[in-house]
């Protein structure tokens, strides 16, 4: 990963007009911006992450929250905050009832050792928080690194069950090949990298979101999300992933329910 | 039902291999620094047939293997543009001379603990702290401030950008790789065979026979697992075949960080050559413990298996990961340090003779 000082550069650089380009000191200032001044509780929520990781480009994650996912009782968004990175707030998830249940994947870029903060926030207005350590050492031999830029086109994946029974809670697996520049790199001309990143996520159930994310350039290259929806009836899904640059990208499945 | 992770997948079959590496190691001797001690205390070259052979089959399945599509092996470590040729010669000269004061290479000591021998356990606790210290610690320090600034960069201009020799010859010819490719590894490929199989003594000794196909044949199987098995089209894992340093390292790590850690390729190999090899020693009735003999054969061990650790990692590879594996792809890099290898074993083979440092390189210049 690039060092301290680059990065504040690329901070500056990127700073839009956009709340969701909003530079923060650390992940108490992003989560006072995101939540307002609610102190959250500790529980209900857990991190999946490894203790030490060897390549900050790529560090897997999952986060679950303990929730029955009710129409009365269920998680409304889940974020996720690395404290010690550039952007200190890597990615907001919006869930529903309509998932079933409440776990995701992704994967995160982690510039040093730090702790990851993840907060979920409940359809009943309460806040629930856990936190995670991480240590980053530096790159093993020969490790590959995602974050060099690509000028590959762009690639949509999905991946859900041949079929299901009806009301059974499914996982939906999805993949865009993209190089989600942070804005913080150096490119090899010395000049920082312009950010350019998938910003937001939907995931549309014959017209109706039922799950979505907005991304920050903590989001690793290739953003990777699993998520769960309940296969309430035959249907087609609609992902749709949304660039920088304003293109769209998308993706059709039909979800087939026995 | 939750689907098994291809971690695990992964994991599980190269767990699968490494208890056939563990067998072969513990039923037929196979033993890279026996090998060069046998070669150059008393002219026996069999166990040494018996790791030529190994390359040159593990040679032959992985170039089938990426000529057929299968396996893209320039997405393995050792074929990456930058070369690490002081990493190879340095870390090469210190694992070859470090094997030989811990009677042996990682893969061996981890067949001897298998079997009982408790001072294999020592040495694999400090080579893989030596090891972990090299990849992430403080000793990760020397390696990229003073070892690997003078990696170099080839073929920058040209497409594929590789350190394969392969690829080498192919603009040194202007020509395109897949044409010299079966050319160059037809010829390395026989001479290995010819040189390993023209000794009757070897050709009657089944064990050397058996310990050199089979090795062999678990290379490619190794890409297989990770580069076909592996291929999940959302976390696929990295192309890995056997090496037995870093995976030594990252297994003790593993075991230290097991409720926040996903297992690998590696670290379910080196457990198989542990389980294989007790299995095997159980079923021979050749198990039994064994310890340091004086004060004297500790510090050789604990010193041996520090050299083989860091030596390991700057190299990428031992005698195993770039002796078969890395030299299976062909990579100028597995050349210097398998050269580098042999050189530092043939010179520890020599000093444990002579017993002093200097007598040692005296013995050398004599026979040349």
């Amino acid at each position: 990963m690039a060092g301290g000082a680059l990065l504040l550069a690329g901070a500056g650089a990127a700073m839009t007009t956009l709340p969701a380009r909003a530079a923060f000191e650390n992940a108490r200032d992003a989560m006072r911006a995101v939540l307002g001044d609610v102190a959250p509780q500790t529980g209900r929520i857990a991190l999946q992450l490894a203790k030490i990781v060897e390549d900050g480009s790529s560090v897997p994650v999952t986060i679950s929250v303990d929730s029955p996912m009710t129409e009365a009782d269920h998680v409304t968004r889940v974020h996720l905050f690395p404290d010690k990175n550039p952007t200190p707030i890597a990615a907001t998830f919006r869930l529903g009832s309509r998932c079933g249940k409440a776990e995701i994947s992704t994967r995160i870029r982690l510039a040093e050792s730090q702790t990851i903060f993840a907060v979920a926030e409940m359809s009943d207005g309460s806040v629930w928080m856990t936190r995670d350590d991480v240590i980053v050492t530096i790159g093993g031999c020969g490790i590959a690194t995602s974050d060099a830029a690509s000028e590959a086109p762009v690639k949509t994946r999905i991946k859900l069950p041949k079929s299901a029974e009806n009301g059974e809670v499914i996982q939906v697996k999805t993949l865009v090949t993209h190089p989600m520049e942070s804005g913080h790199r150096m490119s090899p001309t010395g000049a920082p990298a312009p950010r350019k990143i998938i910003n937001s996520f939907t995931c549309l159930y014959d017209g109706q979101e039922v799950f979505g994310a907005d991304f920050h350039p903590s989001i690793a290259a290739n953003p990777k999300l699993f998520f769960h929806i309940v296969a309430s009836h035959s249907g087609t899904l609609i992902l749709k992933w949304v660039d920088d640059d304003g293109s769209e990208y998308s993706e059709i499945a039909e979800i087939e329910v026995a | 039902m939750e689907e098994v992770p291809v971690t695990t997948l992964v994991a599980a079959a190269g767990f699968g291999g490494g208890i056939v590496f563990g067998v072969t190691a513990q039923r037929t001797g196979f033993c890279s620094m026996g090998a060069i001690s046998d070669a150059v205390l008393m002219g026996d070259f069999r166990r040494l047939r018996a790791w030529l052979l190994a390359i040159a089959l593990a040679l032959l399945g992985s170039q089938a293997l990426y000529s057929a599509g299968v396996v893209d092996l320039y997405q393995s470590i050792y074929l990456g543009a930058n070369l690490g040729w002081l990493g190879a010669i340095v870390g090469g000269l210190l694992f070859g001379f470090g094997m030989t004061l811990a009677g042996g290479c990682g893969y061996r000591n981890l067949v001897r603990f298998g079997a009982g021998n408790l001072k294999s356990l020592v040495v694999l606790l400090v080579l893989g702290l030596a090891a972990a210290m090299t990849l992430g610690g403080l000793l990760a320090l020397v390696r990229t401030r003073l070892i690997e600034p003078t990696n170099v960069i080839l073929n920058s201009a040209v497409e594929p950008r590789s350190q394969g020799i392969v690829d080498l010859l192919a603009v040194l010819f202007g020509t395109q790789p897949n044409s010299l490719r079966w050319i160059v590894v037809g010829l390395v490929a026989a001479g290995l065979l010819w040189f390993a199989l023209k000794d009757k003594g070897f050709r009657n000794t089944w064990p050397n026979l058996a310990a050199g196909t089979i090795i062999g044949v678990l290379i490619p199987l190794g890409w297989l697992i990770t580069g076909v098995l592996g291929a999940d089209e959302f976390d696929p894992v990295p192309l890995f075949s056997y090496s037995f340093i870093a995976p030594v390292g990252l297994s003790l790590q593993y075991l230290m960080t097991f409720t926040g850690a996903t297992i690998t390729f590696g670290i379910g190999s080196v457990g198989g050559v542990i389980v294989g090899a007790f299995l095997s020693a159980l079923a021979a009735s050749e198990f039994r413990f064994e310890s340091f003999a004086d004060a004297a054969d500790f510090k050789r061990h604990l010193i041996g298996a520090a050299l083989m650790g860091f030596g390991g990692v700057l190299a990428l590879g031992c005698t195993i990961g770039q002796g078969i594996t890395g030299l299976s792809t062909l990579a100028l890099g597995s050349v210097i340090a398998w050269l580098a290898i042999m050189a530092g074993a043939v010179y520890g083979v020599r000093y444990l003779e002579t017993g002093s440092l200097l007598g040692a390189l005296g013995a050398l210049f004599r026979r040349a």
